[in-house]
């Protein structure tokens, strides 16, 4: 037991991945039918087949852009929406009721009724933009709130302006939950964007293929299409803590 | 000058200030001394602008102020150069000043890897590197051994022409500032 708490992380990590894969590998033994489990192996031969048609490689893309644009657009709009709930109470007040409404009301109302207003392809962008937005808004809020009074008071009392209060004394105040924001939300965004492509169905998605794949019931397919969108969810965060590490060392 | 005339403030469950009247010069140098709670850094605040009096007159208080926080509230992020230079925007002035005080070897740490007394020494800078005409020291002097504090005293007597108001609780520290000791 001590020799297994030695050793590095990343082992520990792949350890664990590869007792789920054969307890996966088991289940499909032992249920023997490719329609309800499919094995590992049928599953990686079928995510072969789609990794060799560009229409697949497409589709992630999209996919990937329309996600990423409705977590810009929230991490954006939240940000500002987020310093100016602190800054001015009413305009707190006026949004409260509204983020509270988005935080509690389930992913999939919201995906059917924007059905009705929103063009297709632009349906997950306003799903993951929407899904996100109360995320950076409430932790924004949150830091705006805990930012140190007292270095507040020392930047007001030596006189700095008002630029280099924000500079200095707010913004990286902001930054861990900014940065907060950005991992979970990022997560959220992908569930909810991938989950309103099942819906709507927009061309060349990833949402579209997994759907089709459900339809003709090809359950290797849809294994393979959940874990090209469990990875391509870890490599963006991986990418996004990449960033993030860059910039503060710079 | 600043000039207070009859102030009186209260906090909802103390009274800390009645009456009080107060006068301070251009180059003057003052030491508050008082028991705690008798409203030295209270009146602070009032001349940093920080609070308001609930009666009397207030005269010319300037703005900035050139202050040391009971705490040092330096900001983590930046070294001791910088924040140093934080209101001055002369990062030579700050440099030196550091340096007289016996941090130029420690210019580019940043606050968590110094010790409580080179803290206090670059709040100390960062305030004499303001451009005011009053320096504030809200018992400045805290965690600094003897010697450190007499080099420091000299440091801040030879960098500020301006009105000097400080609180402390030892006559000796206002001897070093060459401060006139106002009980209150």
């Amino acid at each position: 037991m001590k020799k297994m708490l030695d050793m590095p992380i990343w082992l520990k990590k792949s350890l664990g991945a590869l007792f789920w894969l054969a307890l996966w590998w088991l289940i499909s033994l032992i249920i023997n039918k490719e329609l309800l489990v499919p094995s590992p192996a049928q599953t990686v031969a079928v995510l072969g087949v789609l990794l060799a048609q560009p229409s697949f490689w497409y589709a992630a893309a999209l996919s990937m852009l329309r996600i990423l644009l409705g977590f810009a657009l929230a991490a954006l709009l939240g940000t500002v929406g987020g310093i100016l709930a602190d800054r001015c109470p009413p305009f707190d007040w006026l949004f409260s009721p509204l983020l509270h409404l988005i935080r509690s009301v389930p992913v999939a109302s919201f995906i059917i009724l924007a059905l009705v207003w929103i063009h297709t392809p632009w349906l997950p962008v306003f799903i993951s933009f929407l899904m996100v937005l109360p995320l950076f808004w409430g932790n924004i809020r949150t830091g705006m709130a805990h930012t140190d009074s007292k270095e507040l008071e020392m930047g007001k009392v030596l006189g700095l302006s008002r630029g280099k209060i924000w500079k200095r004394i707010r913004l990286p105040a902001l930054k861990p939950y900014f940065r907060s924001a950005c991992v979970t939300g990022l997560g959220f965004a992908w569930k909810s964007g991938v989950a309103a492509e099942v819906i709507c169905r927009p061309d060349l998605s990833l949402g579209d293929l997994l759907q089709s794949a459900k339809l003709q019931l090809e359950t290797p397919t849809v294994f393979a299409l959940t874990i090209v969108i469990a990875i391509l969810s870890l490599l963006l965060e991986l990418a996004l803590n990449a960033l993030w590490k860059e910039g503060e060392e710079q | 000058m600043i000039q207070l005339k009859n102030i009186s403030f209260s906090y909802p469950e103390k009274e800390v200030l009645k009456d009080f009247s107060f006068t301070l010069g251009k180059t003057e140098r003052i030491a508050l001394m008082g028991p705690s709670g008798c409203g030295k850094t209270t009146l602070l605040r009032l001349i940093m602008g920080l609070e308001t009096a609930q009666s009397g007159e207030v005269q010319g208080l300037p703005h900035p102020v050139a202050a040391v926080f009971q705490e040092d509230r330096l900001l983590a992020h930046l070294s001791a150069l910088e924040n140093a230079a934080l209101a001055g925007e002369d990062p030579q002035r700050a440099e030196k000043i550091l340096t007289a005080l016996g941090l130029g070897e420690e210019l580019h740490s940043k606050p968590d890897a110094l010790s409580g007394g080179m803290r206090r020494r670059v709040a100390i800078a960062r305030a004499l590197c303001t451009d005011s005409s009053l320096l504030i020291l809200d018992e400045a002097f805290n965690g600094l051994d003897e010697e450190t504090k007499k080099q420091t005293a000299k440091v801040i007597l030879s960098e500020w022409n301006g009105a000097i108001l400080a609180v402390t609780h030892l006559p000796e520290e206002a001897a070093l500032l060459e401060a006139e000791i106002l009980q209150i």
